[in-house]
């Protein structure tokens, strides 16, 4: 695949704008677990500064992206949503409060993910076409997804290395897989700490900066060696803080000038990607 | 630009506190709520924090000339008194990290209300005067928190990590100053074999990694003007291969001179008269 610009592979820079969401969900079962404050303070830094100083960050290098976000996180700081969107970025699917439950059968899934694309047109004025899932879909509703639901592309964890069609039970859809390696490309499970319930289980040392920078440059390059593409999970609440917005900064400097990365949203790169297979455009 | 640089005094670029949690033995209980503190490896490691790490920390903060703000937990205090007495003798601030280290937020508002002042009236007793600042204990709090902390008398609290600049808190009043893990010492290198420390045993971080890290929140805090709140345990940076770390921040800080070095009650006191918070 020869991506616009004759670059070599097509990468997105891809956030999960969780919020609270994931903080809540380990401390809802715990005595008095819903009135804590210090794990969900993580999680709202995300929405109060984080996503502010990487959308500056992103507009001084004129990158665009995807924001993944739970759809009760759209409708509590839909202020938010609206200036991602004002400065050009796409918003995606990421489940309704990020707690991985879809149901358990094909209409029960179906009807949570209607009721995400609902809250998104309430508050956003549209649905979204780009699918980060949170927990564990049937075939039957990824078929559905892929197809009669309106999805364009998928963008999962654990997802292979090739930008491709997405494959349910082997067979191609009609929507895009822009897969995100996240044992690299997720700053949360590099630099995320909380002490008490633990995150992240065993309480593993907060890594180096550096170190985690390197890898996101190490798989860039392995993208554009194997002609792959593929998306980040990056998320607010940790990348937008002081230091590590220095580092996040240092990324985006490394992908606006390699001239081998197309850098575009999930959208972008799933749309062109159909056009060319589906003989619209012309390979440049 | 969405984010608004806040102002700090002397046309500073930004603001660094220097903090001290003296958690001596009881930082178990950041790993292990009920933890015994007072046997093997945890007790070796709180007293050694006490006897060789709090005099290096204060003999380095005095050749720096900075004064800190030292969190400490009532039990610390009554189990070792001279070092409290040693600390109020430096001139550093004095704030209150729980009585006994306890997860305060499981607790009614009246168990926490009783704790809490047992804490204050006993720390206050060693500062000489009223104790303005609390530190939770590592662990989790609540908005009864807040509202216990207003009616003890406090002004600020330094425990949470929704902003990076300090904020006032809407119903209780109380101006916080967020802190955020990566700038604390002690998550990255606390080590124990019985009980695991951290659970997973993960290897103690190399310093240089940690001072990098360091590093980057500095150039952060300078480039975006928000507050560089830097929390040390005195058996982590206070230990003689890691107080090289501490040394060389202050020496960044010194040579640049654009930040305001100050302790939690003179950073809260300045955001609430000048108004220069956001909320």
């Amino acid at each position: 695949m020869i991506w616009p610009n004759k670059a070599k592979t097509a990468f997105a820079l891809g956030f999960d704008m969780d919020g609270e969401t994931i903080w809540l969900n380990k401390t809802k079962g715990l005595p008095g677990g819903d009135t804590y404050l210090k794990g969900p303070s993580i999680g709202r830094y995300g929405t109060k500064k984080g996503a502010l100083r990487v959308l500056d960050i992103l507009e001084e290098y004129g990158l665009k992206s995807t924001w993944f976000i739970p759809a009760n996180i759209v409708a509590r700081y839909s202020d938010v949503v609206e200036k991602i969107l004002d400065k050009g970025h796409e918003i995606g699917h990421h489940g309704l409060d990020h707690t991985g439950e879809y149901g358990h059968t094909f209409e029960e899934q179906k009807t949570r993910i209607q009721l995400c694309q609902d809250i998104f047109v309430k508050y956003t004025g549209k649905r979204a076409l780009g699918f980060r899932p949170t927990g564990y879909l049937l075939p039957e509703t990824e078929r559905w997804i892929y197809g009669e639901g309106g999805f364009v592309y998928s963008s999962a964890g654990i997802s292979g290395e090739a930008c491709g069609w997405y494959e349910v039970e082997g067979q191609p859809t009609s929507a895009v897989n822009i897969p995100c390696r996240d044992e690299q490309m997720d700053d949360y499970v590099q630099t995320v700490f909380h002490s008490w319930p633990a995150v992240l289980v065993g309480l593993p040392r907060i890594a180096r900066y550096d170190n985690a920078l390197d890898n996101w440059i190490h798989e860039t390059e392995g993208m554009v060696r194997f002609g792959n593409s593929g998306s980040s999970a990056f998320h607010p609440q940790i990348a937008g803080t002081p230091g590590r917005a220095m580092v996040f900064d240092r990324f985006c400097r490394y992908l606006a000038g390699n001239p081998d990365v197309w850098c575009a949203s999930c959208l972008e790169i799933a749309e062109y990607y159909k056009g060319v297979m589906e003989g619209k455009k012309h390979v440049h | 630009m969405f984010i608004e640089k806040m102002e700090w005094p002397d046309g500073k670029a930004y603001a660094a506190m220097i903090s001290v949690n003296l958690d001596a033995e009881y930082f178990g209980k950041i790993y292990y709520p009920d933890v015994n503190v007072k046997e093997g490896d945890i007790l070796r490691l709180g007293q050694t924090s006490i006897r060789f790490g709090l005099p290096r920390l204060l003999y380095t903060l005095r050749s720096y000339g900075v004064k800190a703000t030292f969190f400490i937990p009532w039990q610390v205090a009554k189990d070792y008194p001279d070092a409290v007495k040693a600390v109020v003798k430096e001139g550093h601030e004095i704030g209150c990290h729980g009585n006994c280290h306890e997860l305060l937020a499981p607790m009614t508002k009246a168990d926490q209300l009783r704790v809490l002042k047992e804490a204050t009236y006993g720390l206050e007793a060693f500062a000489g005067k009223p104790v303005e600042g609390f530190r939770m204990p590592e662990g989790e709090i609540n908005e009864d928190t807040y509202q216990v902390l207003k009616a003890l008398g406090y002004t600020y609290s330094s425990s949470l990590s929704d902003d990076d600049v300090p904020y006032l808190r809407e119903n209780s009043g109380i101006m916080e100053l967020p802190v955020h893990w990566e700038l604390f010492d002690l998550p990255y290198f606390t080590f124990t074999f019985d009980p695991p420390i951290p659970p997973g045993q993960a290897r103690a971080a190399s310093m240089d990694d940690v001072l990098a890290n360091w590093y980057y929140e500095l150039e952060g805090a300078r480039r975006w003007g928000t507050l560089f709140n830097l929390q040390l345990d005195p058996q982590a940076t206070g230990e003689q291969g890691r107080i090289f770390m501490l040394e060389q921040l202050l020496d960044t800080m010194k040579e640049t001179d654009d930040v305001w070095i100050a302790t939690g009650s003179q950073i809260a006191q300045y955001c609430r008269t000048k108004g220069g918070y956001h909320v």
